[in-house]
Protein backbone atom coordinates (compact mmCIF):
# COMPACT_ATOMS: atom_id res chain seq x y z
CA UNK A 1 0.00 0.00 0.00
CA UNK A 2 2.51 2.53 -1.13
CA UNK A 3 2.60 5.23 -3.76
CA UNK A 4 1.46 5.58 -6.50
CA UNK A 5 -1.71 3.74 -5.43
CA UNK A 6 -4.58 5.95 -4.43
CA UNK A 7 -7.91 5.27 -2.83
CA UNK A 8 -9.74 5.27 -6.17
CA UNK A 9 -7.49 2.50 -7.45
CA UNK A 10 -7.86 0.46 -4.25
CA UNK A 11 -11.64 0.74 -4.49
CA UNK A 12 -11.55 -0.31 -8.12
CA UNK A 13 -9.32 -3.32 -7.37
CA UNK A 14 -11.64 -4.49 -4.58
CA UNK A 15 -14.80 -3.84 -6.61
CA UNK A 16 -13.48 -5.82 -9.58
CA UNK A 17 -12.48 -8.69 -7.26
CA UNK A 18 -15.97 -8.60 -5.79
CA UNK A 19 -17.53 -8.69 -9.24
CA UNK A 20 -15.45 -11.74 -10.25
CA UNK A 21 -16.10 -13.53 -6.96
CA UNK A 22 -19.86 -13.02 -7.18
CA UNK A 23 -19.98 -14.18 -10.77
CA UNK A 24 -17.50 -17.09 -10.61
CA UNK A 25 -18.34 -18.47 -7.17
CA UNK A 26 -22.01 -17.61 -6.80
CA UNK A 27 -23.27 -17.06 -10.33
CA UNK A 28 -24.58 -13.64 -9.30
CA UNK A 29 -24.07 -10.88 -11.87
CA UNK A 30 -23.30 -7.33 -10.86
CA UNK A 31 -25.65 -4.90 -12.59
CA UNK A 32 -23.92 -1.70 -11.56
CA UNK A 33 -20.95 -0.43 -9.58
CA UNK A 34 -21.12 3.13 -8.29
CA UNK A 35 -17.90 4.60 -6.99
CA UNK A 36 -18.12 7.25 -4.31
CA UNK A 37 -15.28 9.60 -5.12
CA UNK A 38 -15.54 11.60 -1.94
CA UNK A 39 -15.38 10.63 1.67
CA UNK A 40 -18.69 10.27 3.50
CA UNK A 41 -19.69 11.48 6.95
CA UNK A 42 -21.16 8.26 8.27
CA UNK A 43 -21.63 4.65 7.35
CA UNK A 44 -25.29 3.65 7.10
CA UNK A 45 -24.98 -0.07 7.54
CA UNK A 46 -27.28 -2.52 5.82
CA UNK A 47 -28.65 -5.77 7.31
CA UNK A 48 -25.30 -7.53 7.85
CA UNK A 49 -21.80 -6.09 7.79
CA UNK A 50 -18.43 -7.81 7.85
CA UNK A 51 -15.32 -5.82 8.67
CA UNK A 52 -11.60 -6.55 8.74
CA UNK A 53 -8.34 -4.69 9.19
CA UNK A 54 -5.51 -4.79 6.67
CA UNK A 55 -2.20 -3.89 8.23
CA UNK A 56 1.06 -3.40 6.39
CA UNK A 57 2.98 -0.17 6.27
CA UNK A 58 -0.35 1.48 7.00
CA UNK A 59 -3.61 0.26 8.50
CA UNK A 60 -6.92 0.34 6.66
CA UNK A 61 -10.28 -1.13 7.56
CA UNK A 62 -12.59 -2.61 4.96
CA UNK A 63 -16.30 -3.25 5.47
CA UNK A 64 -18.84 -5.10 3.32
CA UNK A 65 -22.44 -4.24 4.17
CA UNK A 66 -25.09 -6.52 2.66
CA UNK A 67 -28.81 -6.25 2.07
CA UNK A 68 -30.61 -9.15 3.76
CA UNK A 69 -31.94 -10.47 0.43
CA UNK A 70 -28.45 -10.50 -1.10
CA UNK A 71 -26.60 -12.24 1.74
CA UNK A 72 -29.45 -14.76 2.09
CA UNK A 73 -29.30 -15.67 -1.59
CA UNK A 74 -25.49 -15.71 -1.57
CA UNK A 75 -25.48 -18.00 1.48
CA UNK A 76 -27.92 -20.40 -0.20
CA UNK A 77 -25.52 -20.80 -3.11
CA UNK A 78 -22.30 -20.77 -1.04
CA UNK A 79 -23.59 -23.47 1.32
CA UNK A 80 -24.91 -25.74 -1.43
CA UNK A 81 -24.07 -29.39 -0.76
CA UNK A 82 -23.34 -29.03 2.95
CA UNK A 83 -25.67 -29.82 5.82
CA UNK A 84 -26.77 -26.78 7.79
CA UNK A 85 -29.37 -27.25 10.50
CA UNK A 86 -31.96 -24.55 11.18
CA UNK A 87 -30.20 -23.79 14.51
CA UNK A 88 -26.92 -23.11 12.74
CA UNK A 89 -28.34 -21.12 9.83
CA UNK A 90 -28.01 -17.57 11.23
CA UNK A 91 -24.46 -18.18 12.46
CA UNK A 92 -23.50 -19.61 9.08
CA UNK A 93 -24.96 -16.64 7.23
CA UNK A 94 -22.77 -14.40 9.38
CA UNK A 95 -19.75 -16.62 8.68
CA UNK A 96 -20.54 -16.41 4.97
CA UNK A 97 -20.32 -12.61 5.13
CA UNK A 98 -17.00 -13.03 6.96
CA UNK A 99 -15.71 -15.51 4.39
CA UNK A 100 -16.61 -13.19 1.51
CA UNK A 101 -14.68 -10.19 2.84
CA UNK A 102 -11.78 -12.42 3.85
CA UNK A 103 -11.52 -14.00 0.41
CA UNK A 104 -12.05 -10.83 -1.62
CA UNK A 105 -9.75 -8.56 0.38
CA UNK A 106 -7.26 -11.40 0.98
CA UNK A 107 -6.99 -12.07 -2.74
CA UNK A 108 -6.75 -8.34 -3.46
CA UNK A 109 -3.81 -7.58 -1.16
CA UNK A 110 -1.41 -8.89 -3.81
CA UNK A 111 -2.47 -5.81 -5.81
CA UNK A 112 -2.13 -3.37 -2.92
CA UNK A 113 1.42 -2.63 -3.93
CA UNK A 114 3.51 -3.49 -0.90
CA UNK A 115 6.29 -5.72 -2.14
CA UNK A 116 8.40 -7.62 0.37
CA UNK A 117 6.51 -6.42 3.44
CA UNK A 118 3.96 -8.84 4.91
CA UNK A 119 0.40 -7.53 5.01
CA UNK A 120 -1.60 -8.90 7.91
CA UNK A 121 -5.35 -9.40 7.80
CA UNK A 122 -7.42 -9.52 10.95
CA UNK A 123 -10.11 -12.16 11.35
CA UNK A 124 -13.41 -10.62 10.17
CA UNK A 125 -15.88 -9.25 12.68
CA UNK A 126 -19.61 -9.17 12.01
CA UNK A 127 -22.05 -6.36 12.77
CA UNK A 128 -25.66 -7.47 12.51
CA UNK A 129 -28.84 -5.44 12.29
CA UNK A 130 -27.67 -2.25 10.64
CA UNK A 131 -26.41 0.64 12.68
CA UNK A 132 -24.71 3.85 11.74
CA UNK A 133 -21.03 4.51 12.32
CA UNK A 134 -20.15 8.17 12.47
CA UNK A 135 -16.85 9.50 11.24
CA UNK A 136 -14.25 10.15 13.87
CA UNK A 137 -12.50 13.52 13.66
CA UNK A 138 -9.52 11.95 11.88
CA UNK A 139 -11.48 9.24 10.08
CA UNK A 140 -12.18 9.00 6.36
CA UNK A 141 -14.78 6.69 4.77
CA UNK A 142 -14.94 5.88 1.06
CA UNK A 143 -17.83 3.97 -0.48
CA UNK A 144 -18.62 1.82 -3.49
CA UNK A 145 -22.13 0.48 -4.05
CA UNK A 146 -22.54 -2.86 -5.84
CA UNK A 147 -25.99 -3.62 -7.22
CA UNK A 148 -27.32 -7.08 -8.06
CA UNK A 149 -30.74 -8.55 -8.82
CA UNK A 150 -30.85 -9.71 -5.19
CA UNK A 151 -30.00 -6.42 -3.50
CA UNK A 152 -27.08 -4.14 -2.75
CA UNK A 153 -23.66 -4.45 -1.16
CA UNK A 154 -21.79 -1.38 0.10
CA UNK A 155 -18.01 -1.61 0.22
CA UNK A 156 -16.31 0.80 2.59
CA UNK A 157 -12.66 1.65 2.92
CA UNK A 158 -11.93 3.29 6.24
CA UNK A 159 -8.69 5.04 7.11
CA UNK A 160 -7.43 8.06 8.92
CA UNK A 161 -6.73 11.48 7.46
CA UNK A 162 -3.06 10.79 8.14
CA UNK A 163 -3.26 7.95 5.63
CA UNK A 164 -5.88 9.11 3.15
CA UNK A 165 -5.88 12.62 1.75
CA UNK A 166 -7.38 14.49 -1.15
CA UNK A 167 -5.21 16.14 -3.76
CA UNK A 168 -6.03 19.30 -5.76
CA UNK A 169 -7.88 17.30 -8.40
CA UNK A 170 -10.17 15.87 -5.74
CA UNK A 171 -8.60 12.42 -5.87
CA UNK A 172 -7.99 10.82 -2.53
CA UNK A 173 -4.50 9.45 -2.29
CA UNK A 174 -2.63 7.34 0.13
CA UNK A 175 0.17 9.43 1.56
CA UNK B 1 -4.67 -42.49 -4.55
CA UNK B 2 -5.25 -44.11 -1.16
CA UNK B 3 -7.61 -42.62 1.38
CA UNK B 4 -5.84 -40.17 3.71
CA UNK B 5 -6.74 -38.69 7.09
CA UNK B 6 -7.02 -34.93 7.51
CA UNK B 7 -7.27 -32.23 10.13
CA UNK B 8 -9.04 -29.10 8.79
CA UNK B 9 -8.10 -25.85 10.55
CA UNK B 10 -10.11 -22.68 9.90
CA UNK B 11 -11.87 -20.10 12.05
CA UNK B 12 -14.95 -20.30 9.81
CA UNK B 13 -17.13 -23.33 10.45
CA UNK B 14 -18.80 -23.04 7.07
CA UNK B 15 -15.36 -23.18 5.43
CA UNK B 16 -14.48 -26.24 7.53
CA UNK B 17 -17.68 -27.91 6.31
CA UNK B 18 -17.00 -26.98 2.68
CA UNK B 19 -13.39 -28.24 2.73
CA UNK B 20 -14.39 -31.39 4.66
CA UNK B 21 -17.10 -32.14 2.10
CA UNK B 22 -14.60 -31.80 -0.75
CA UNK B 23 -12.09 -34.06 1.00
CA UNK B 24 -14.76 -36.67 1.71
CA UNK B 25 -15.95 -36.48 -1.90
CA UNK B 26 -12.32 -37.21 -2.88
CA UNK B 27 -12.44 -40.35 -0.71
CA UNK B 28 -10.51 -39.01 2.28
CA UNK B 29 -11.45 -38.88 5.95
CA UNK B 30 -11.54 -35.77 8.15
CA UNK B 31 -10.60 -36.98 11.62
CA UNK B 32 -10.44 -33.64 13.39
CA UNK B 33 -11.21 -29.93 12.94
CA UNK B 34 -9.91 -26.86 14.75
CA UNK B 35 -10.98 -23.20 14.80
CA UNK B 36 -7.70 -21.70 16.02
CA UNK B 37 -4.00 -22.35 15.64
CA UNK B 38 -3.74 -23.28 19.31
CA UNK B 39 -6.48 -25.90 18.97
CA UNK B 40 -4.67 -27.34 15.96
CA UNK B 41 -1.41 -27.63 17.91
CA UNK B 42 -3.26 -29.24 20.82
CA UNK B 43 -5.05 -31.78 18.60
CA UNK B 44 -2.22 -32.74 16.26
CA UNK B 45 -0.47 -35.41 18.32
CA UNK B 46 -3.76 -36.96 19.38
CA UNK B 47 -5.03 -37.52 15.85
CA UNK B 48 -1.79 -37.57 13.81
CA UNK B 49 -3.57 -36.94 10.48
CA UNK B 50 -1.74 -37.60 7.21
CA UNK B 51 -2.31 -33.99 6.14
CA UNK B 52 -3.39 -30.75 7.81
CA UNK B 53 -5.15 -27.98 5.89
CA UNK B 54 -4.31 -24.75 7.71
CA UNK B 55 -5.86 -21.29 7.39
CA UNK B 56 -3.58 -18.32 8.15
CA UNK B 57 -5.82 -15.63 9.60
CA UNK B 58 -7.31 -16.92 12.84
CA UNK B 59 -7.85 -15.55 16.32
CA UNK B 60 -5.73 -16.79 19.22
CA UNK B 61 -2.83 -18.14 17.13
CA UNK B 62 -2.44 -17.70 13.37
CA UNK B 63 -1.69 -20.49 10.92
CA UNK B 64 1.95 -19.55 10.39
CA UNK B 65 2.72 -19.81 14.11
CA UNK B 66 0.66 -23.01 14.42
CA UNK B 67 2.61 -24.51 11.50
CA UNK B 68 5.91 -23.72 13.24
CA UNK B 69 4.71 -25.28 16.52
CA UNK B 70 3.44 -28.46 14.85
CA UNK B 71 6.66 -28.85 12.85
CA UNK B 72 8.60 -28.49 16.12
CA UNK B 73 6.64 -31.47 17.46
CA UNK B 74 6.84 -33.51 14.24
CA UNK B 75 9.16 -32.42 11.46
CA UNK B 76 7.41 -34.79 9.06
CA UNK B 77 3.97 -33.23 9.51
CA UNK B 78 2.42 -32.36 6.16
CA UNK B 79 0.72 -28.98 6.36
CA UNK B 80 -0.98 -27.34 3.42
CA UNK B 81 -1.88 -23.69 3.90
CA UNK B 82 -5.40 -22.97 2.63
CA UNK B 83 -5.95 -19.24 2.80
CA UNK B 84 -7.43 -16.23 1.07
CA UNK B 85 -4.20 -14.33 1.59
CA UNK B 86 -2.74 -13.85 -1.87
CA UNK B 87 0.42 -11.94 -1.05
CA UNK B 88 3.64 -13.56 -2.25
CA UNK B 89 5.41 -12.60 0.97
CA UNK B 90 2.89 -14.64 2.95
CA UNK B 91 3.56 -17.73 0.81
CA UNK B 92 7.28 -17.36 1.58
CA UNK B 93 6.56 -17.05 5.33
CA UNK B 94 4.36 -20.15 5.24
CA UNK B 95 6.97 -22.24 3.43
CA UNK B 96 9.68 -20.95 5.80
CA UNK B 97 7.49 -22.04 8.71
CA UNK B 98 7.44 -25.59 7.31
CA UNK B 99 4.28 -25.73 5.20
CA UNK B 100 4.53 -28.07 2.22
CA UNK B 101 1.97 -26.34 0.03
CA UNK B 102 -0.26 -23.32 -0.41
CA UNK B 103 -3.81 -23.29 -1.80
CA UNK B 104 -5.54 -19.99 -2.41
CA UNK B 105 -9.21 -19.60 -1.47
CA UNK B 106 -11.81 -19.83 -2.87
CA UNK B 107 -11.04 -23.55 -2.89
CA UNK B 108 -12.11 -25.68 -5.84
CA UNK B 109 -12.21 -29.46 -5.53
CA UNK B 110 -10.00 -29.99 -8.62
CA UNK B 111 -7.35 -27.61 -7.25
CA UNK B 112 -7.45 -29.26 -3.83
CA UNK B 113 -7.16 -32.75 -5.35
CA UNK B 114 -4.16 -31.77 -7.46
CA UNK B 115 -2.31 -30.16 -4.53
CA UNK B 116 -2.99 -33.07 -2.19
CA UNK B 117 -1.83 -35.66 -4.71
CA UNK B 118 1.35 -33.77 -5.56
CA UNK B 119 2.23 -33.03 -1.96
CA UNK B 120 1.51 -36.51 -0.67
CA UNK B 121 3.48 -38.06 -3.52
CA UNK B 122 6.44 -35.86 -2.58
CA UNK B 123 6.28 -35.91 1.23
CA UNK B 124 4.05 -38.84 2.23
CA UNK B 125 5.47 -42.01 3.83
Amino acid sequence: MALPLNISILMEVVSERTKSFFLDELGISINQITYGKESVQKLKLRYLTSLLAVEGKIKLYWAFSFDESLITEAFKIYAQGIDVSEDERDDYIEETAGDFINIIIGNAVSQFGEKGLPINLSPPIIISEGKNIHRHRNGEFYTTVIETDFGKLDIYCIGSKEILNVDDAGISKLK
Amino acid sequence: MKSLTFMVVDDSNITIKKISKMLEDLGHQVVCCANTGQEAVNHYLTYKPNIITMDITMPDMDGIEATKRIIEKDKNAIIVIVTAHGQEQMVIEAIDAGAKGYVLKPVKIEKLKEHIENIYKKYGN
